[in-house]
């Protein structure tokens, strides 16, 4: 670790920039965006509470997926500001999470079909992840749609396809990492979140979790398939830093 | 003195953001990260995935060697399953020492035999079915292996070995719920743990500063975070019990020693992350306890603890970045 400044040096004497260094405001090292996200959720949890308690009836699916919405949205907003307060910004993350968990909540008990309501989850996590400028909140949500994700493949009889899938677009984001630069902000938490999201279905997936609970559904993908999709992904993976 | 901030960014990091902000042209980002030399180069990436399939390839011959003898349990023998597991240990031994112990794969080897001694025990209780507790194989594993660990000189082995130690005391006191007489609870076989866990990092670090191969980041904070863990459990079940007297000697020391070392003498800001979150969770139980100790706790407490906890985690990560932002010598 060396001092942003004497950077700038080094890259100005190669001939790379000019010019004075300009600020440089990268989010903080993982374990501090860890220890967001796990307080971002556990105020959560007390916001749920709270709402669940003095607020309003838990019975309407109607209402808690329209108040979660909206929860999601003002957060947003939030996101959105150019200069944001360090207290705010984790006051809207864990509105954020409430609101999320509300309209899952919600949406679960609206429609009747499980696998329609994980692909509904799946893509909006993906949309979140992608649209709400937050890295803490990109990652979380990266990771919720992952893990929605493979349960909806598991219900569509693809069980095995999650973990080489998620291991693909994995891949396809690390690569592209340096060509991808100018979204940078996006990209690597949006990694980070279908990493956690794919130890999530591996740990699951050893423990054998979906035969206990979705037994019911027919796999018609073999799980050697399964097991040789992510091989493959980790050689061309290994191939291609090997020729970089 | 050269001072410089004890750094909360990776260089790459830092680059990553200017290209980002456009402040370096696209087409010599690749040349910045480069000169800055945080992207490592084919050579090494080699190096990499060399260490990473040597790890998982004896890892996994492990795991066969296990599955091969379940699946094939009524098939074979008593001396077919002994002979191949021990064929297994007698060859990776012999491995070990033409490799040699000093080099990585000679490390493996080692690693493979020290899984394989417990396999083996697991075998031996299952074919005698000898009426020993299972505390008793993870002890004799532990003990067994100590040698081989002893001359590893391997960080990963050390974990390992804390792994096996840690399940034999947890069984220990799920078996023996008493010792000469004094009844054990619960929480003490957590205090056993914590004990344990927390000499280890102790010892480990101290050693770290003159040992090389010791000095292994990843490990050090694992140990930390099992003790942090656990004490902060014991916080917790202290707070809802009402039982403080341990609890509140050890646990600010536990703080203040971690402060000491992690702020004062060796900057490791994950360190200081987890004490903050372990004192956040803590004094969430304390409020949610106070709070359902009320005969008629006051409108909105759930919001008022989320916003405890709001404010607790963002003064944690402000205090975080001015740390980093500290020179250091």
């Amino acid at each position: 670790m060396t001092h942003p400044a004497a950077v700038w040096q080094h890259l100005a004497e190669a001939g790379i920039v000019s010019g004075t260094s300009p600020p440089s405001e990268p989010p903080p090292p993982w374990y501090v965006r860890a220890l967001l996200g796990i307080g971002g959720w556990l105020a959560a949890i007390f916001i749920l509470a709270f709402m669940g308690i003095e607020m309003f009836p838990f019975n309407q699916p109607g209402t808690m997926t329209v108040v979660g919405l909206l929860m999601i949205a003002g957060a947003s907003v939030v996101f959105y500001a150019r200069e944001i307060n360090t207290f705010v910004a984790q006051a809207a993350l864990a509105v954020s999470f409430a609101g999320q968990t509300l309209v899952i909540v919600g949406t679960a008990q609206l429609l009747d079909d499980a696998r329609a309501i994980a692909f509904a989850i799946a893509a909006l996590e993906a949309v979140l992840a992608v649209l709400v400028p937050y890295g803490v909140h990109r990652m979380f949500c990266a990771a919720a749609a992952g893990i929605a994700l493979a349960i909806a493949l598991m219900l569509s009889g693809a069980h095995y396809l999650s973990a080489g899938l998620l291991a693909a677009m994995i891949g396809t984001l690390w690569l592209n990492e340096f060509a991808w630069a100018a979204r940078g902000s996006t990209v690597r938490p949006v990694a980070y979140g279908l990493t956690l999201a794919l130890l999530a279905v591996q740990a699951t997936w050893f423990a054998r979790v979906h035969e206990f609970l979705w037994h019911e559904t027919p796999q018609w993908l073999s799980p050697q398939i399964g097991a040789a999709v992510p091989g493959i992904v980790f050689m061309i993976v290994a191939a291609q830093l090997l020729v970089h | 003195m050269h001072v410089q901030p004890s750094g909360f960014h990776s260089d790459r990091a830092v680059v990553l953001d200017w290209a980002e902000r456009g402040a370096i042209p696209k087409h010599r980002l690749v040349d910045a990260l480069a000169v800055a030399g945080v992207t490592p180069i084919a050579r090494e990436w080699r190096a990499f995935l060399n260490r990473l399939l040597l790890c998982c390839g004896a890892a996994c011959l492990g795991a066969a060697a296990i599955f091969f003898i379940a699946a094939n349990w009524t098939a074979l023998g008593k001396y077919a399953k002994f002979g191949l597991v021990e064929a297994l240990i007698v060859g990776s031994i012999l491995a070990a020492w033409k490799l040699g112990i000093d080099r990585l794969p000679g490390k493996a080897a080692l690693l493979l035999a020290s899984l394989a001694m417990g396999g083996l025990l697991a075998l031996f209780g299952q074919t005698y079915q000898t009426g020993a507790d299972t505390w008793e194989l993870f002890a004799t594993w532990a003990g067994l292996i100590l040698p081989w660990i002893l001359v590893a000189r391997f960080a990963a082995l050390w974990i390992v070995w804390m792994a096996i130690v840690n399940l034999a005391i947890g069984l220990y006191f799920s078996v023996f719920p008493a010792f000469l007489g004094i009844i054990f609870s619960p929480d003490q076989q957590m205090w056993a743990l914590f004990i344990v866990n927390t000499l280890a990092l102790g010892v480990w670090q101290m050693l770290a500063r003159r040992v090389q191969w010791l000095d292994e980041r990843w490990a050090i904070r694992l140990l930390f975070a099992s003790s942090g863990a656990i004490l902060t459990f014991l916080v917790g079940d202290a707070i809802a019990d009402r039982r403080w007297p341990l609890t509140l000697i050890t646990y600010p020391g536990w703080l203040v020693a971690t402060y000491a070392v992690y702020r004062q003498r060796i900057s490791d800001l994950f360190m200081l992350a987890g004490a903050c979150l372990s004192v956040i969770v803590s004094v969430t139980v304390f409020l949610v306890v106070q709070f359902a100790a009320m005969a008629a706790p006051p409108q909105g407490v759930f919001l008022l603890t989320a916003l405890a906890v709001v404010g607790m985690t963002a003064a944690a990560a402000v205090w975080l970045r001015k740390v980093a932002a500290e020179p250091r010598p």
